[in-house]
This record gives C-alpha cells, structure tokens and sequence, in this order.
C-alpha cells in the first residue's frame, strides 16, 4: 500500500486540486531490501507533478524523528531487526503559516496507530480541502 | 529527487519556505 498510498494521498490530490495552493513533500524511507536509490527515481518519475518534490530519507533520519512527535512507538512500526521506531506510511497536513514539520495539523496513517486516524482518502482530501479553503 | 543522506536541513528549508502554502509530506517507502 506504500506506493500506493502515497499516490492517492499525494499525486491524485493534487491532480484532483490542479489551482489549488497545496505543495505536497514525498520523503521515500527504505523498508524493503528492494527500496533503494532506482527504485525512488521510479517512485518520483510516477508521481511528478507542479507543487511535488522528492527526498530519498536513505537512513530514515526523518522516519525517527517523527516517530517521537508522533508518538509512534517500536510496536507499531519497527520492521524486523529495528530496535528504534520510526514513521512510515503516515500522511502529514500543515495549514499556512506552520512552520514546524515536526508538528502537523493533521495526519493519516497506515500503522497500527491507534490515536490518529488510518489513512482513508475520502477523509484526507476533505481535511486537506478545509485546509485550503482557510482564510488566507 | 534529492538525497537527505542524513541532513534534513534541505527539506526543513524547502518546507519552511513555502509556509504561506498548506502543505503535505507522504513519508513512506517507494515499492
């Protein structure tokens, strides 16, 4: 679901919102021993788009760091052999003026999180579109 | 696509940045 996670939160919502003042950020994280530097370059290529920019998060730096403000723990998201948590398959909203990418407005998930809702993409636009919508 | 290699700096500039936009970040794997 990862890909295609990030494809129906990302690429079609923006596809879906093509004037709309949205900039979406896809941070790829290795997960599987085939997630390396081709397998990104595919992933972006697929979902290029005006307003999207790609990062390659090789050690997951970002992935730890947003586990702790997150409030993800190992249980729900350690792959096999990983003693420290980290936050994958989480989809981040920031309305206008946040500043800090450690602290969304609003956030999806595809883990075994229970105090944050589980990505559903009907859910997501609208919250992305009342985001939008906010007085600017 | 940039490699972070260990530095979000470039990502938390580009975010920072753009903060007169609503804004997404899909953190997940690319397979």
């Amino acid at each position: 679901m990862c890909l295609a996670g990030a494809s129906g939160a990302g690429a079609e919502l923006l596809a879906a919102m093509p004037t709309a003042d949205l900039r979406a950020y896809y941070v790829w994280v290795p997960m599987l021993p085939s997630d390396d530097r081709n397998a990104v370059l595919a992933a972006a290529h697929r979902l290029s788009a005006p307003g999207a920019a790609h990062y390659w998060d090789s050690g997951r730096d970002l992935s730890r760091r947003m586990a702790t403000t997150l409030g993800i723990d190992t249980r729900c998201s350690a792959a096999q052999g990983d003693e420290s948590p980290f936050a994958w398959d989480v989809y981040l909203a920031y309305r206008r003026g946040n500043r800090d990418i450690a602290h969304p407005d609003f956030w999806m998930h595809q883990l075994a999180v229970e105090h944050a809702p589980r990505l559903e993409l009907r859910g997501w636009r609208t919250q992305v579109e009342q985001l939008v919508s906010e007085f600017r | 696509m940039r490699l972070l290699d260990g530095d979000l700096q470039p990502l938390v500039d580009d975010f920072t940045t753009a903060s007169d936009h609503v804004r997404i970040l899909l953190l997940t794997s690319p397979t």
